[in-house]
């Protein structure tokens, strides 16, 4: 599956791994364990009702408390953002 | 969009916290009510903007327009987790404590509301220039 990283994406990364509450590599494997297969256990793949965005889904990054929101269209996925738990609440409540 | 959460209204904040500390209630009380009430508005203002988002199909943001919304965005995210850790020096059962609490985790939802509105409209962006690749 095709990957692109939204500039949402790309503050929320940096935002994450300037602070050292994550390493890049947790990430980029989480993101490789998806390209290889979505449905793996470890990253707890679903699919997010929303409104604004009828292909939202999402991965957690293993072992953490941190998820991965993404929107999938024919076989190409956009990385939306990277949050944690509140945020991830905060973003789906009212989508 | 203008700076968020200005920097020097987390001053106000900690002058508020000094003069409830040192009992100026008179000093804290009107420094409460000019937070909240600033931050009441905010609430509408960010509001409106996630309401006008949700009719749009399409981003009316430059690259740069973009990075820039993001950056200030986050930055007053940090800004209200800050305000919290300032808040245990505070009376939680206190009348205004309490009521600015309840409203910064209401501003809390709205940006990241707003955040997500413009996010989305992005991500429908690149999905648009990716469809016409194909």
């Amino acid at each position: 599956m095709a990957v692109a990283k939204s500039k949402d994406y790309e503050r929320t990364l940096k935002r994450i791994t300037r602070r050292h509450i994550l390493k890049i590599e947790r990430i980029t494997k989480a993101i490789e364990l998806f390209e290889e297969n979505p449905s793996n256990p470890l990253l707890q793949f679903k699919k997010i009702q929303c409104k604004q965005d009828k292909n939202r889904h999402s991965i957690r990054i293993p072992n953490t408390q941190y998820r991965i929101l993404l929107s999938i269209e024919n076989d190409f996925s956009v990385l939306q953002c990277i949050c944690d738990h509140d945020e991830y609440n905060m973003r789906n409540k009212r989508c | 969009m203008s700076a968020i959460i200005h920097h020097s209204y987390l001053d106000f904040f900690s002058i508020a916290v000094e003069a409830y500390e040192s009992k100026h209630i008179d000093i804290y009380n009107k420094l409460m009510m000019t937070l909240i009430s600033n931050y009441k508005r905010l609430i509408d203002d960010i509001e409106l903007s996630s309401a006008s988002f949700d009719k749009e199909n399409s981003l009316s943001f430059s690259q740069i327009e973009l990075e820039a919304f993001y950056e200030e965005m986050y930055d007053a995210v940090d800004v209200i987790k800050l305000y919290k850790v300032k808040f245990k020096s505070l009376d939680s059962k206190e009348v205004f404590s309490k009521e600015l609490y309840t409203i910064l985790d209401k501003l809390h939802l709205v940006i990241i509301e707003n955040i997500d509105r413009v996010s989305v409209l992005e991500v429908k962006e690149i999905q648009k220039i990716q469809r016409r690749e194909v």
